[in-house]
């Protein structure tokens, strides 16, 4: 049984948002960054009050215990998602994996006039925006793969990817529409004109349980903050074959065998990728949200999240003027609703809804090229989590009914 | 803060009946003021005899509180002289709007005037 509220427990947030402001918060925005609980900030602590040092040089018992603790986290994260440690790199986020996998790649796969990328059409601006300079840079086309619905083209998507595709990059769940996309099928016409594949997986990762190896792609990349790690702290995977030829994106201490004047060498994967000191509390952090959100069975956090997904729409779809735009079908949902309000921007809206405890998104989202595409120029978003209930989409509608009221509709 | 406080009758009048909401194609001045973070968009158009606005007009999209801001600054700046224009503070916004302005939405309420901004300071010009 899944117990919202003894989870509730373990977020100190919410007690305390309700001795500040004296209202139960109903947090519906982990979409842009979810909460974080005790056991992820007690073992950021622990490595801050008992073990600090730098890893991976320092000789003594501190900074051998915070090293051991590191490559655990490594180990951790690696086992999370079904790859080996060494496929395993540290960033700082979903955006810095993105701009590191271009600096990778560029050089490797030598990109210019003539090649093309290809991105989906509703990718958030980190997957987006530096494939975009890329090409850009290169001159090579960047191209988007088009939406049938709130799901990937397929088809298009298929005739898309040709033999000048050198990168196929695309998320694992939509941060706007919610949608679960078959990203297997996007890979498997990829691979066939040998483009590297990338998955975004920011919006996916904590949510549903996800294993490289099924999925096939060369590169997967998220952020912790959005999966009860802290900020600060991401994962970009690289499939070992790939890796192991890749040079350095970014440069500096940390990542040399040898250095002359003259010339560098560079260690092994993943440290050749990992330069300067890195963010060890956080590898610990997320390390240590991976292992909560295990105990709380990955299967059972998204069955969870389609639960809500399927009230919130049959709950919202009651009110005149409001039309969801997110994907319906809640087996295909990773746990966001979006909606528009006829005469109420979304900003409106979430200021209204932010005074009965209830915290929501409005605007972009990250995505304009999707908004354009929806003909629509911002949407309240609802994303749902592990500490999320009914009655929180209870106290969503309630409101919503309230903005609807002081706009006069 | 209740709802009745932000929300208040004279920002919905505005955000529901903008006055001189249209473009304005023999404008003397021009600013653009756009919120990065949602997207919300104000053009401002200034027509000037001598040193005086004769006319203002705006275009735009966005949530009530930037688009009444929009609404109320035109009405505003008619008749003033653009000395006076450029003596606008970010205060004299918030007492325009009549509302406590909370640090979220300070870019929303200010939005029509970083378009005015950008038309004093020069702007486009018309041909």
């Amino acid at each position: 049984m899944f117990d919202v509220n003894k989870i509730k427990e373990d977020f100190p947030i919410f007690e305390n948002y309700k001795k500040k402001w004296g209202r139960y918060l109903s947090y519906l925005d982990s979409a842009a960054s979810s909460q974080t609980p005790r056991q992820v900030v007690l073992a950021m602590d622990d490595y801050y009050f008992n073990y600090r040092s730098n890893v991976h040089r320092s000789p003594y018992k501190l900074g051998i215990e915070a090293t051991e603790a590191y490559e655990s986290a490594r180990a951790t994260v690696a086992k999370f998602i079904g790859a080996k440690k060494g496929e395993i790199i540290f960033t700082s986020g979903a955006t810095m994996g993105a701009n590191m996998l271009v600096a990778m790649l560029e050089d490797y796969l030598k990109i210019k006039q003539g090649a093309e990328i290809l991105a989906s059409v509703a990718e958030h601006h980190s997957n987006l925006v530096p494939f975009q300079e890329l090409a850009l840079r290169t001159n090579a086309a960047f191209r988007v793969i088009p939406l049938s619905g709130t799901d990937i083209d397929y088809e298009k998507a298929e005739k898309l990817i040709g033999p000048k595709t050198k990168i196929v990059t695309i998320s694992l769940a939509s941060n706007v529409l919610g949608t679960i996309y078959e990203v297997k099928r996007v890979i498997k016409f990829a691979k066939k004109v040998g483009a590297i594949t990338i998955v975004d997986a920011s919006k996916a990762a904590g949510h549903i349980s996800i294993n490289v190896r099924d999925l096939g792609c060369d590169f997967l990349f998220f952020s912790g903050h959005k999966m009860l790690g802290p900020t600060g702290i991401g994962v970009l995977y690289g499939r070992e074959e790939l890796l192991t030829r890749l040079y350095p994106g970014f440069f500096g201490g940390g990542i040399v065998s040898s250095v002359t004047v003259e010339k560098t060498s560079y260690l092994d994967i993943p440290m050749r990728f990992e330069p300067g000191t890195p963010n060890v509390a956080g590898a610990i952090g997320l390390a240590r949200a991976m292992e909560y959100i295990e105990s709380l069975d990955i299967g059972a956090v998204t069955k969870h999240s389609q639960e809500l997904v399927r009230y919130a729409i049959e709950k919202l779809s009651r009110i005149p003027g409001l039309k969801i735009v997110s994907e319906k079908d809640e087996k295909r949902n990773i746990g966001i609703v979006s909606f528009t309000i006829d005469g109420i921007h979304s900003h409106d809206v979430a200021e209204i809804l932010d005074r009965g405890g209830v915290s929501i998104r409005g605007g972009h989202h990250c995505a304009m090229p999707l908004m354009k595409y929806l003909g629509v120029s911002d949407v309240c978003r609802t994303s749902f989590y592990v500490y999320n209930d009914k009655e929180d989409i209870d106290r969503l509608a309630e409101g919503i009914e309230k903005a609807k009221s002081v706009f006069g509709l | 803060m209740h709802d009745e406080e932000l929300y208040k009758e004279n920002i919905l009048d505005h955000y529901k009946h903008p006055r001189g909401k249209r473009a304005m194609t023999d404008f003397t001045l021009k600013g653009e003021g756009v919120n990065a973070s949602c997207g919300d968009e104000v053009v401002i158009y200034l027509k000037l005899v001598g040193d005086r606005i004769t006319e203002t007009t705006f275009t735009g999209q966005g949530c009530a509180i930037s688009q009444a801001g929009a609404s109320m600054l035109t009405e505003r700046l008619k008749s003033m002289t653009l000395a006076g224009a450029k003596m606008l503070s970010p205060g004299d916004i918030y007492t325009m709007l009549g509302i406590k302005v909370s640090p979220g939405r300070v870019d929303c309420a200010l939005l029509a005037y970083g378009a005015l901004n950008q038309a004093l300071l020069g702007g486009k010009t018309a041909k």
